[in-house]
């Protein structure tokens, strides 16, 4: 499985990778990562669309929902799910309504991804 | 919303939590709630601060001195601390005071957005925000040191 992780933060992204790498059940998670929305727009169209994406909300340049619309407007249909430190509903409305899958809100386990892994796949 | 409404809604105990999760599960480092003081007067402290905007409005900041806040950032990119740069440093706390003013904003029934981080490291440091005063502070220890988060809010 192919995973796009999108953040401005490379920390996170960092951590998001390690607890990705704690997750057996999946087989070997190709992780990519990409450090803001223009970035994962450029590497989707270099390397085609991910198998999950896993993106920050808040970020420089192009929000994450901003990114979600981009994509979902370009047709593509792989899931999509955010990782961010928002939790409030209105928030988690948007993003079900842009065409997101998930919300995982921070801080979380690899326990967390290991559910979402589980829903998307 | 009344201010007291809002007053009464900022719950420090989920400020708290995000920060001892974060540390914990995402870190993997020890951390815990203390009733002591944060000591001021550090060589070295690193500032991380987030805003919230919006129907309330407030700053969390997040302060450590350097040594831990260089643990920390080690931590999170599984590098030794003499090869953390300032650049890490900064992504680092940057995002535990993001994580914890996202806690902060989520405990608050308000309509209201999370600013990005911004970071601070020097000498003797004092924090002030025009037009806010210092509301709650929560101090905390991992290992032997101390680091605080504190929640400024907008003066009415």
């Amino acid at each position: 499985m192919k995973v796009l992780v999108v953040d401005d933060s490379k920390a996170m992204r960092m951590i998001v990778k390690r607890q990705l790498s704690q997750i057996e059940d999946f087989g070997d998670l190709d992780v990519a990562e990409a450090g803001s929305g223009v970035e994962a727009i450029e590497w989707i169209g270099a390397n085609g669309a991910p198998d999950l994406v896993l993106c920050d909300w808040n970020m420089p340049e192009m929000d994450g929902i901003d990114l979600l619309r981009v994509l979902r407007g370009d047709g593509h249909t792989m899931p999509f799910g955010f990782v961010t430190s928002e939790s409030q509903q209105a928030m988690k409305d948007e993003a079900a309504a842009s065409g997101a899958q998930f919300f995982v809100t921070k801080p979380f386990s690899a326990d967390t991804f290991r559910q979402v892994l589980q829903t998307v796949s | 919303m009344a201010e007291t409404e809002i007053e009464t809604q900022t719950d420090l105990g989920v400020l708290a939590r995000s920060i001892e999760d974060f540390w914990g599960s995402m870190l993997g480092l020890d951390v815990e709630r203390c009733s002591c003081q944060y000591e001021r007067g550090h060589d070295r402290e690193i500032l991380g601060t987030v805003s919230i905007m919006g129907d309330w409005s407030a700053s969390l900041v997040v302060r450590l001195p350097e040594s831990l806040a260089t643990d920390v950032t080690a931590a999170m990119f599984a590098m030794e601390p003499g090869d953390v740069t300032l650049e890490e440093l900064g992504d680092a706390i940057g995002e535990i005071a993001n994580v914890a003013a996202g806690a902060l904003k989520g405990a608050v029934d308000a309509d209201c957005r999370l600013s990005l981080p911004s970071v601070t490291e020097g000498s003797d440091l004092r924090v002030g925000i025009p037009g806010a005063s210092l509301h709650h502070e929560a101090c905390f220890t991992s290992g032997s040191r101390r680091f605080a988060a504190q929640v400024w809010v907008r003066d009415e």
